[in-house]
């Protein structure tokens, strides 16, 4: 588990992790959400081992990382720009690798690269930014490690490659102990495989949430209620988070059980009703207007 | 995975990847080493022949072979180069990775600390140097057996040198580590390797330099002995030199240990602080930053400052500080603008800069009034436990004639102490007196038209252990003649500065003398007899009172060729002599060399008058007067003296003139140099002379 308190990082002048207080479970992948200048990397580095924290303290299942090798062998970071060494290839880098984490999985490594299709005897340099993205994650998950950060890592990947990346990271997860951390800008590229986002901006954290208990507790629902007097009445009795109505159609926000929703709204017997899924963007833009801030702006 | 094999396969890793620095380095010692070798046997073999032999080490070798084991061992400057190259280079290449941010995060998210990233490189580093610096000395060895220049000696010299090529080699390695790990990019680093070098060194010559601009009295002796401790590089370049000398090199072996070792603790110690988010600063620890713009600005200001004002002839205190002020803000916009790469942030005023300005002013008025009173010092006669001087005018005449064996004026008056100083500390008080209100602007004045100035080296040597050094430059006073005729006339003084004292005549193995009409006549004396001419000249010499010393003429020298000692030198000295040494030239002239005081006018064709004289404006006036006159030749030849008459106190030699004799007999050379009495009769031919040009 990795739990923070209150750390603090500051480059200068520029603060770029104030007061992170975060909790990250085992076994679940995290995704860790803001706009570029959010403290997205930073954090990462700290969880590391890279950047020592300023004040504030950092545990991974109860220890300090900064210099504490038997940790960091548990560790894996995976930066937005990967480095390799000159005229390497990725058997050299996974050698080099297996050199460090004692649980380095050599043959898997093979088995992942066959299957992507990325030959493991050609200079890495030759590769392509996907490829090299595709290459250093492989090189990553084979580490063996308890955890996996990714900074930014689905960036630059096609959408197959996106997708079967997020299968490696799913079934590492169901078939070990195995925790990946995922920073992204984007949070269309988190919410199909975290299992719980934390929303950094200007250093802090906004909000930290498990994405399934968001999505069963938050719909957006569409209706049509003959009656205004009814409209009204649901408007009260639900627990109403935006609405916003066009002509007779009324769009609303409400957060609750989908069924006890519908049930509501069909007591006011609408000439239509229906629940749409939430994008992640949408639970936040809804989570983050309750805090006081408007994500669109964040975001735009 | 035991820490152990972890180390050992970082470290077989390491060395895969210094293959390719490997393969230089191989090609450059290649270069240095074996085929040096073979160049500088070949050309041996081109100018010399088997008899040509050089004397090394108490060893004779033959020419080839003195050039191999100057290739492999002491002489070969290329290898040194490329040591202290090497290791610079390799240092920043391998911790090039603190200067890149996606560097920075693979090494430092690795399970690996920073110590031992350190180690692994550094250790790495010296066994890449090792095995083609190793591969190449075999192959000089191999070209040395071929040429028949292999000697034992070569085989042991070089391998101590290999010993410290490689002890350097670290420590080169290290200071340019250091330099990386303290700052955030190349550049930064390669001045900061510089800087590390060269630093101390800097320091004491901007030291000797303010000393030497505003200080009169201070005798600043160069100790070359600790100071090439200051750096690496004069230590590592002072190793062959010693070898050759066959003196110990156990403190070069010492010292760098001891470097190296600092090194290593300072650079482990700064990486464990050094933050990881340092790259592209200039200076990795912003705390740094005002410390180092400190120490880099103050003595590089007051270095150019010192310069710049030596070149000024009045007002130098008001031209330094403002050459001073205008160096600070330079260096200071200048170190700004490195650490901000903004013009506009390098000129705005920052509080190191105002401190920079007290430290420099507090420099500046410290010096011009002397605040430590270095000019006025004087301790207390209770203080003193003995007093040593050097007096140019007396010790001069003897020690410029000898070619060899000449102790520095700083071992003279650490050596040659008196213990009854009274008339020492009289010369003191005067000189603290003399220099009482001078200011820089009088260091200018390098001609005194009126004075006949005194150069005197005074020594306190305190009861506490410490011994201070002054040097005073004193107008020629009755009070100041008394005081020096006093120190002569005292045996305690003589018996350290007369040569007879140091002279060991046992060693004797032939007398030469020099007179006016001849030069290295050998005099056909020996055993007993050359022992009797000696003995009475000793008498002589030694008897002879202040006064004496003064006025009389010295009209030969008697030289002594010492026989050839276990280093293969002959040690020669040339003893004056002055006209009184009647007993001296009797036994002389028995023996086949007589030294006569005056020569027939007859024999003279002419004689050429000079004299240049100082007119103040950094310029001169040059008059001559050749004298062909009967009478006037006579008179030059009745005063005439050889040239080292003119160390003399309260003497009537006027050594603003030069002499040159033209003999009749064209075939008689003399190169012995003359030098004028200032008497009536002489003074009116000197009046004669017509000013030539001036300057």
């Amino acid at each position: 588990m990795i739990k923070t308190e209150k750390i603090c990082k500051s480059f200068g002048e520029q603060k770029a992790v104030n007061e992170v207080s975060l909790t990250i479970g085992d076994n679940s992948i995290f995704g860790l959400a803001g706009t570029n200048g959010a403290g997205k990397s930073t954090l990462l580095r700290m969880f590391s081992g890279v950047l020592k924290p300023d004040s504030g303290k950092l545990n991974i299942d109860g220890k300090t990382v900064f210099e504490n090798t038997h940790m960091k062998q548990e560790i894996f970071f995976l930066p937005d720009t990967a480095w390799f060494f000159r005229n390497a290839t990725g058997e050299d880098m996974a050698e080099y690798y297996s050199m460090f984490f004692p649980k380095y999985n050599k043959k898997r490594f093979d088995s992942l690269m066959d299957k992507i299709g990325l030959d493991k005897k050609r200079k890495i340099s030759t590769f392509s930014k996907g490829m090299k993205r595709q290459t250093a994650l492989i090189l990553g998950i084979c580490a063996g490690t308890k955890y996996l950060f990714c900074d930014e890592t689905f960036d630059g990947l096609d959408p197959v490659m996106r997708q079967a990346a997020k299968s490696i990271l799913a079934y590492e997860v169901s078939d070990r102990e195995f925790t990946p951390v995922i920073a992204s800008h984007n949070l269309r590229e988190l919410e199909d495989i975290c299992d719980h986002v934390g929303l950094l901006h200007k250093g802090g954290v906004l909000l930290s949430k498990d994405v399934e208990e968001m999505r069963l507790n938050i719909h957006k629902v569409q209706c049509v209620i003959p009656d205004p007097a009814d409209e009204e009445r649901l408007l009260k009795e639900l627990h109403v988070m935006q609405y916003e109505k066009r002509l007779s159609l009324l769009t609303m926000v409400v957060r609750g059980k989908r069924q006890e929703i519908l049930e509501k709204i069909d007591e006011m017997e609408p000439l239509f009703a229906e629940a749409i899924p939430l994008t992640l963007e949408e639970i936040f833009i809804s989570e983050t207007e309750v805090a006081g801030y408007d994500i669109r702006q964040l975001f735009s | 995975m035991t820490s152990g094999s972890f180390f050992l396969k970082n470290l077989k890793d390491q060395m895969k990847k210094n293959i390719p620095l490997m393969i230089l380095l191989f090609l450059a010692f290649l270069a240095v080493l074996p085929i040096n070798a073979v160049i500088r046997m070949e050309a041996a073999k081109g100018y010399s022949s088997d008899t040509l032999f050089y004397e090394t080490m108490g060893e004779s070798l033959r020419a080839v072979s003195y050039e191999f084991f100057r290739t492999v061992g002491t002489g070969n400057s290329l290898l040194i180069f490329v040591m202290i190259a090497a290791g610079i280079l390799m240092a920043l290449i391998h911790f090039s990775y603190l200067h890149s941010g996606e560097k920075m995060d693979f090494y430092h998210s690795l399970p690996i600390r920073r110590n031992d990233l350190f180690l692994v490189r550094t250790l790495g580093s010296v066994i890449s140097v090792l095995i083609p610096y190793f591969f190449s000395l075999l192959l000089a060895y191999a070209a040395g057996a071929a040429y028949g220049a292999m000697t034992f000696m070569a085989f042991k010299t070089s391998l101590i040198m290999t010993g410290f090529h490689l002890l350097y080699f670290l420590v080169f390695y290290e200071t340019a580590a250091l330099a990386v790990l303290l700052t955030g990019n190349l550049f930064t680093a390669v001045l900061g390797t510089v800087g590390l070098l060269v630093y101390a060194p800097a320091l004491r010559t901007v030291q000797y330099m303010l000393n030497s601009l505003f200080f009169h009295t201070l005798s600043d002796f160069k100790d070359t002995d600790w100071e090439q401790f200051l750096s690496p590089l004069f230590a590592y370049s002072g190793i062959p030199v010693n070898i050759e000398n066959q003196l110990p090199v156990g403190k070069y072996a010492v010292y760098g240990v001891v470097l190296a070792v600092l090194l290593a603790v300072l650079c482990l110690a700064v990486y464990k602080i050094r933050p990881s988010e340092s790259y592209h600063r200039s200076i990795a620890f912003e705390k740094l930053q005002p410390v180092i713009k400190v120490a880099v600005v103050l003595p590089a200001s007051l270095l150019l400052a010192v310069s710049f004002t030596g070149y000024m002839s009045s007002h130098k205190f008001l031209w330094f500080v403002a050459s001073l002020a205008f160096c600070l803000l330079i260096f200071s916009s200048m170190v700004e603008f490195l650490y901000t790469m903004d013009i506009r942030k390098s000129l705005k005023p920052k509080t190191s800069t105002g401190v920079l300005a007290v430290l420099l002013g507090i420099i500046a008025v410290g010096y011009h009034v002397d605040v430590l009173g270095v000019d006025s010092y004087l301790p207390e006669k209770e203080k003193i436990e003995s007093m040593s001087v050097y007096i140019n005018s007396i010790e001069d005449k003897y020690r410029d004639s000898m070619d060899l064996d000449m102790k520095s004026t700083a071992a003279l008056l650490k050596e040659n102490r008196i213990e009854n100083f009274d008339d020492i500390y009289k010369i003191a008080e005067v000189g603290v007196d003399y220099y009482k209100d001078k200011t820089e602007d009088d260091k200018s004045q390098n001609y005194y038209e009126e004075e006949t100035m005194v150069s005197v080296y005074v020594g306190f040597h305190l009861t506490s252990g410490k011994n201070v050094y002054r040097r005073y430059l004193i107008p020629e006073t009755e009070e100041l003649t008394a005081s020096v005729e006093n120190i002569y006339n005292s045996w305690e003084y003589r018996q350290q500065v007369l040569p007879t004292s140091y002279i060991d005549f046992s060693k004797a193995e032939y007398l030469y003398t020099e007179d006016f009409v001849q030069t290295g006549e050998q005099v056909d004396a020996k055993g007993d007899a050359m022992e009797n001419i000696y003995k009475t000249y000793k008498g002589e010499l030694e008897g002879m009172t202040f006064a004496q010393a003064s006025e009389e003429r010295i009209i030969g020298y008697l030289c002594i060729r010492e026989k050839e000692n276990e280093d293969g030198i002959e040690k020669y000295y040339r003893l004056p002599v002055y006209e009184n040494f009647d007993k001296t030239r009797e036994l002389l002239e028995k023996a086949g060399s007589p030294m006569p005081v005056d020569f027939d006018v007859d024999e003279v064709l002419q004689i050429q008058l000079y004299n240049y004289k100082e007119t103040g404006d950094n310029g001169g006036l040059y008059s001559n007067y050749k004298v062909t006159d009967t009478e006037e030749l006579k008179v030059i030849l009745k005063n005439l003296s050889c040239a080292e008459a003119r160390y003399s106190i309260d003497s009537d030699y006027n050594y603003g003139y030069n002499v040159e004799i033209y003999w009749k007999d064209q075939d008689r050379v003399s190169d012995m140099s003359y030098i004028l009495k200032d008497t009536p009769d002489t003074r009116r031919i000197m009046e004669k002379m017509a000013p030539e040009n001036s300057d």
